[in-house]
């Protein structure tokens, strides 16, 4: 179960609208490498996790994402809803606004909606655990493009945040992997899966 | 930054290295170090907590302090700054 605090994990106050950068940074909302996918990826691969500190570490780390979703979603909240029309009109935001109007919506930069899709659950421990290695990186590898599109400091401060917290976690999932390896056969890692050959 | 900012600000970052630590300790679990920042920085944090809930309202719904008002609802929202108007 969960706590709901009210609050974000690290503060989002920016001052300024601008369309074509939410468009961008909803990318990590609803995108492949996105934070909605990272939450559900490491919280749904816990079930069939043999060893107690990678139930931990897809525990915390995947409840961690969901704090990043809510502060992408408070980015691109603040971004878009003081647009006016015209604005709206002129950066091509006008596509996203005539189903959402100024919500936030999970869907990628091209305004592809969040898919399942996008993330893995193979019930094999090793599998697992480098699908959340690319994810981290991946999503590292977003923020330094939106790094590199955007020019708001309000916005490049946070997005600055997010990208360190993905080399963290890669970090912790390296360190995961090698825990998994500790307790397999030495002679071949792939000699059975401890999520299910008992 | 306003007072009520500052505390939060302070909570906030004494809650986050109370974070990053568990994070290690899950792949670290005997570490004798971490397992006593650990308990500093979420001791401090609990503090912290304490102390702007007195203050400015609750963080989580279960500081509503009794009364005759629901306070959870009334204090600011996260995504809702409006420093720019």
């Amino acid at each position: 179960m969960w706590y709901y605090e009210k609050r974000l994990q690290y503060p989002v106050k920016i001052k300024n609208p601008d369309a074509k950068a939410a468009q961008l940074i909803i990318a990590q909302l609803g995108g492949p490498d996105g934070e909605l996918g990272a939450a559900m990826r490491y919280l749904n691969q816990r079930y069939s996790m043999p060893y107690n500190s990678v139930k931990g570490a897809l525990t915390d780390i995947g409840s961690e994402e969901l704090n990043h979703m809510e502060m992408i979603s408070a980015i691109v909240h603040q971004l878009t809803r003081d647009l006016t029309i015209e604005e709206i009109k002129a950066s091509g935001f006008d596509k996203y606004f005539v189903n959402h109007t100024v919500g936030v919506y999970p869907v990628d930069a091209s305004g592809f909606p969040f898919t399942t899709a996008q993330l893995e659950v193979k019930g094999d421990p090793i599998a697992d655990l480098n699908e959340d290695l690319a994810a981290e990186q991946k999503a590292r590898v977003t923020y330094d493009n939106i790094l590199r599109l955007v020019d708001d400091p309000d916005v490049k401060d946070v997005i600055r945040f997010l990208r360190e917290r993905e080399v963290v976690h890669y970090q912790r999932f390296g360190e995961s992997l090698q825990i998994v390896l500790d307790n397999l056969d030495k002679k071949n890692f792939y000699a059975f899966n401890p999520s299910f050959d008992r | 930054m306003t007072e009520r900012e500052q505390l939060l600000k302070e909570y906030g970052t004494m809650s986050f290295a109370a974070h990053d630590i568990l994070l290690f300790l899950d792949t670290h679990p005997f570490n004798a170090e971490a397992l006593k920042a650990f308990s500093h920085y979420y001791r401090t944090a609990r503090v912290l907590k304490n102390e702007y809930e007195m203050k400015y309202g609750p963080l989580t719904a279960d500081a509503s302090p009794a009364g005759n008002c629901w306070q959870w609802i009334d204090s600011p929202w996260p995504w809702e700054y409006k420093g720019g108007k």
